[in-house]
């Protein structure tokens, strides 16, 4: 039963049961099916590759642990995604005790409209968000690229709406600096 | 009438605050495009669905921290679960059994009820000897006490053995005179010849230690004899 359990690209709930029972073959067939989408949105909100294998394993850890509160309400990818995103604010929380966010007040300045983005790939754009504050990229990610609103993101960070307003500011001026420079190179 | 009007108007005003107190209004939706910046979709189109393969060792250690009780469901099945019951009750009955007998040869062996066990056979005995010898008045209370009985008296033992005993002499002495006395039994000869001086006596007492080891006809003899010599 367990070894022929196959994936082609559609998840089989019967897989989360399976791995709910104890089967080993399930929960590396799990991990398999969802580890490179995941590790994506590591990758976005970590600072660098190995940070991001850190939110990845404490993720997927989670996701085990708590396997059995899904209770199949919405996609069970949507249910991952919270997982790691939540994770990764985290890993956000710990950094920010760590180290006060660095404030970059010297980069408002420029306008949007000079800037050539489509020159850039996405290794590059990965690279400017890995390079931006713990606090500006966890901003970014979650208004920017997540959709979640100010009033979310207040809640979720344990921010004020007006210091997610100016952290999201700060880092697309961040970003915005950072790609005049690659593209000056 | 317009302080009346003012009223209802307030009261209208309270009622809709609290009415819509909880409520939120969604977002328009070209509000977001007001905050909106082309950076943004740019970001969310090439980072949005970014995909990486991670290193094999992050699997590795994900399978070691899988929660135990993932593992441990795999193994229990019913009948494991049913020999498993059977082997914990069977290993429960074992050691209470072995807890009681434990229990048992631990009161045995106590120092306190190895000197109580031996003693209730010859209670009876005991206690006979102490009724014979105590007064009339103790008589009355002591009689049909158990041993037990009368070692819970406030009266220590040894106080009670020793108080219903007359002191005739030393204690030391007679012990002395009696063991010569069981060890060796004088014939009357050897009793008449045998002098108070060669027992090894402490006390001057003489006459108490005759009437424990002589018979009464032995004495009045002997006083007999001595009031001849006298003569």
């Amino acid at each position: 039963m367990v070894t022929n359990l196959q994936l082609n690209g559609v998840f089989d709930m019967d897989i989360v049961q399976a791995c709910i029972a104890g089967k080993p073959h399930a929960q590396e067939a799990l991990y398999t099916h969802f580890s490179q989408t995941m590790f994506g949105i590591c990758l976005r909100y970590a600072s660098d590759y190995h940070s991001a294998e850190d939110i990845l394993q404490e993720g997927f850890v989670k996701v085990f642990k708590n396997l059995d509160r899904f209770r199949g309400e919405g996609s069970f990818e949507g249910w991952l995604k919270r997982i790691f995103v939540n994770t990764s604010i985290e890993f956000y929380r710990k950094a920010v005790t760590k180290r006060k966010v660095v404030e970059l007040d010297s980069v408002y300045d420029q306008g949007t409209e000079s800037l050539a983005l489509d020159n850039l790939a996405t290794k590059d754009l990965l690279r400017i968000i890995q390079q931006l504050p713990t606090g500006y990229r966890t901003v970014f990610n979650l208004y920017g690229i997540e959709g979640y609103t100010h009033k979310e993101i207040a809640k979720m960070l344990d921010i004020s709406e007006g210091t997610s307003k100016s952290q999201l500011a700060r880092a697309r001026e961040s970003i915005k600096k950072m790609i005049r420079n690659l593209n000056e190179q | 009438m317009k302080v009346s009007n003012n009223n209802k108007k307030n009261e209208l005003d309270e009622f809709f605050k609290e009415g819509f107190n909880d409520f939120q209004v969604p977002p328009p939706s070209g509000l977001r495009k007001q905050d909106h910046d082309p950076i943004d979709d740019a970001f969310q189109q090439e980072l949005g669905d970014l995909e990486s393969t991670p290193s094999p060792e992050v699997w590795e250690s994900v399978k070691t921290r899988i929660p135990l009780s993932l593992k441990v469901k795999r193994q229990l099945t019913w009948w494991t679960k049913v020999a498993a019951a059977l082997i914990l009750g069977l290993a429960a009955t074992v050691g209470l059994k072995e807890y009681q007998r434990h229990q048992s040869d631990q009161m045995v062996s106590d120092p306190v009820n190895k000197e109580i066990i031996p003693t209730i056979p010859i209670e009876s005995d005991f206690v006979y000897e102490l009724q014979k010898e105590d007064h009339s008045d103790q008589k009355k209370s002591r009689r049909g006490k158990s041993a037990r009985e009368l070692l819970s008296d406030d009266e220590p033992l040894e106080e009670a053995r020793i108080s219903n005993i007359e002191p005739v002499a030393p204690l030391e002495t007679i012990s002395e005179t009696a063991v010569s006395a069981t060890e060796n039994p004088l014939d009357d000869k050897q009793r008449a010849s045998t002098k108070l001086g060669e027992i090894p006596l402490r006390t001057q007492n003489t006459a108490d230690i005759e009437s424990l080891t002589l018979t009464e006809e032995e004495i009045k003899a002997k006083q007999k004899k001595k009031a001849q010599e006298n003569r």
